[in-house]
């Protein structure tokens, strides 16, 4: 008697056990293959979407159908349109609200993608883009263009072009210190990119101290919020040719990205030395955000949080994980500004700030959770 | 594939971790390295896949020189099993094991239809075949390392190097690791702990003590009674079990750790 009731017992534990590790698995798989054809497009008419939503949301509420009208006339110039070719709804929509729409695109996907790969470039999944001296260094070319007048001759933006100088030559210092001595290893690039980032901020408030000036600090203050308002049609393209150019060479890097995950024995091993890749895509990245720090100064949280959201979605492979991520960087920056617009009446809050906000708690939450290793609930 | 090492050395921080050493391993065979913990078997297994570079030797998978190919190249006709594989990133079973596809695509070849089939094979013949959509991080130790294995497999290559696979590994799956390595038809170099699993799959053996070679040949004839008590310091009795004719080691207490 007594031994039927134990197997009979231990036959349902093994039941139990098989069925939940069935339902792990569909679970897993769930994760993996709703469609991941079908949410990239749905992402896509999200992007389309909000767009349109975008550019009709303002101070002087606009159709969302003009919106696309306007839009659909300046690319094509069909005859049938022709009534949306000028006035006043027009201009606001072609030459002020959509180029700031379409920067915020490039930047939220461009910021996305870069934080992507710098998490891998670092094997950190703290790391944002801004994190190897970027920041700083972007910091130290604004004050120094703001408060000492340096780079006036670029022009109109020459805060933004002194910034985006500042950024790529932090960057470059700090990939020539890692690889001074022995070959730059992901903990000797954090450590460098701490080392400069001190160095930078410290000459940054030597400059401020010194030249106290009161209403530059307020300057250099908005300045480091972000803002997408400077955007003209003649900076977006230049955004999105680098953008673009930086995430479809990204795209047909995945291989080596997942690779850096593994560590470059294992990368020897099958069959690529990761430490060429890892200063090049060292470079690229800076150029990307030395441009995006250009046109829209230094907006955080974007390039650290949108690879989280990915990768919970379609899990670590860069193949999958690179074009949602640059999807729910455009969608959330598009929204983020709007709200930056409306929130408070006639007055439009940095859209750092605003992204802060909802980002920090974020970062807090990851850190003491589970996200603390590349979306594995396990560590 | 012949694989050969000649005289190699390795110097880490000036100091000099493996002497001069000369292995060679014949087509098809599995040749087992020995010898106890800190004798350089892991810094010599990791120049022959090239992590480390020697100061002076050379490696031959045939009569090609290793150490002068692409990494692509040598990652096309050798696979590598390494000692630890705990990472916690969120890639699935079967994306690590894609990854031993990598050696043989361009930058923007997609994987092919050949490639999955490839990955589905080795997934079934280390058995981890159901495990497929599973999160790598979420496997145990020994099952990861079959999965390291599957990956090492999907690589196609004609020569394994093994560096301690067995560590994480339950007796029955040390066998069946060691049992489905030996049954394909590749050249195999393993560094291995046990030295009954030694004696029971190695077509040949090298042991090694202080980063030289001290004794070579078939694994009954070079681990010797006085050979093992020499390089470990242990005492050791040779048997035969009656029924099997299995060989095996058995290790007896020593004389001076008699207890009162």
């Amino acid at each position: 008697m007594m031994t039927t009731k134990q197997d009979k017992l231990a036959e349902g534990t093994v039941h139990l056990k098989e069925s939940t590790a069935e339902e792990n698995v569909k679970m897993k798989k769930m994760r993996l293959r709703i469609g991941y054809g079908l949410t990239v497009l749905l992402l896509i008419v999200g992007i389309v979407i909000s767009v349109g939503l975008a550019v009709a949301i303002g101070s002087t509420t606009i159709h969302a159908k003009d919106v696309y009208r306007v839009i659909w006339y300046e690319c094509f110039h069909p005859s049938a349109l022709a009534d949306y070719a000028s006035g006043a709804i027009h201009d606001v929509i072609w030459l002020i609200r959509l180029p700031r729409i379409m920067l915020a695109v490039a930047v939220g996907g461009g910021l996305a993608i870069c934080g992507i790969v710098m998490q891998a470039l670092v094997r950190n999944p703290l790391a944002d883009p801004y994190l190897l001296g970027i920041s700083s260094g972007a910091s130290l070319g604004a004050t120094v263009a703001i408060l000492l007048g340096v780079g006036t001759f670029f022009g109109e933006n020459y805060v933004g072009i002194v910034a985006f100088i500042g950024a790529f030559s932090a960057s470059i210092l700090v990939l020539t210190i890692a690889n001074t001595g022995s070959r730059a290893n992901p903990v000797k690039l954090l450590l460098s990119g701490l080392a400069v980032n001190a160095v930078f901020s410290s000459f940054s408030s030597f400059i401020v101290y010194v030249a106290n000036d009161k209403d530059g600090i307020q300057d250099i203050t908005f300045w480091l919020m972000g803002s997408l308002g400077g955007a003209k049609w003649s900076n977006v393209i230049w955004i999105y040719i680098v953008v673009f150019a930086g995430m479809f060479f990204f795209m047909t890097q995945y291989r080596t990205l997942n690779m850096m995950l593994l560590g470059d024995e294992v990368g020897i091993t099958l069959g690529i030395s990761l430490h060429a890749p890892r200063q090049y895509y060292m470079i690229i990245t800076s150029l990307m955000i030395g441009f995006i720090v250009f046109a829209s100064g230094m907006i955080g949280f974007v390039g650290l949080m949108m690879p989280h959201f990915a990768r919970m979605l379609f899990g670590t492979d860069h193949k999958k994980n690179m074009p949602i991520a640059f999807c729910f960087g455009a969608i959330f920056m598009i929204w983020a500004d709007v709200l930056s617009r409306i929130v408070i009446p006639y007055t439009e809050l940095p859209i750092g700030i605003f992204v802060s906000m909802f980002g920090s708690p974020f970062f807090i939450y990851m850190l003491v959770r589970r996200q603390y290793g590349f979306g594995g609930g396990k560590s | 594939m012949k694989l050969t090492c000649e005289n190699i050395n390795v110097t880490l921080d000036d100091k000099e971790i493996v002497k001069s050493l000369t292995l060679h391993a014949a087509d098809n065979a599995f040749v087992g390295i020995v010898g106890p913990n800190g004798c350089g078997k892991s810094t010599f297994l990791k120049t022959v896949y090239r992590v480390l570079k020697p100061k002076a030797g050379t490696v031959f998978l045939d009569d090609a020189n290793a150490l002068k190919m692409s990494y692509r190249q040598s990652a096309q006709k050798l696979a590598v099993v390494a000692q630890h594989n705990h990472q916690d990133f969120d890639f699935t079973v079967g994306e690590v094991v894609m990854m031993g596809r990598a050696p043989h695509k361009r930058a923007l070849e997609r994987d092919h239809a050949e490639d999955f089939r490839i990955v589905n094979d080795a997934l079934d013949r280390v058995q981890m075949g159901t495990f497929k959509e599973r999160l790598f991080a979420s496997l145990s130790g020994g099952e990861q390392q079959r999965v390291i294995l599957a990956r090492a497999l999907a690589q196609k290559t004609q020569c394994l190097i093994l560096d301690e696979p067995t560590n994480h590994l339950d007796i029955k799956y040390q066998l069946q690791m060691l049992e489905l390595v030996k049954s394909m038809k590749m050249t195999v170099v393993a560094a291995i702990h046990d030295l009954n699993l030694a004696m029971m799959y190695c077509d040949y053996v090298y042991i090694m003590d202080a980063g030289r070679i001290v004794g070579h040949g078939k694994p009954e004839d070079a681990l010797t009674e006085a050979m093992i008590e020499k390089v470990y310091g242990v005492r050791v009795k040779h048997m035969t079990d009656p029924e099997s004719g299995c060989r095996m080691l058995a290790f007896l207490p020593s004389n001076k750790t008699h207890i009162i």
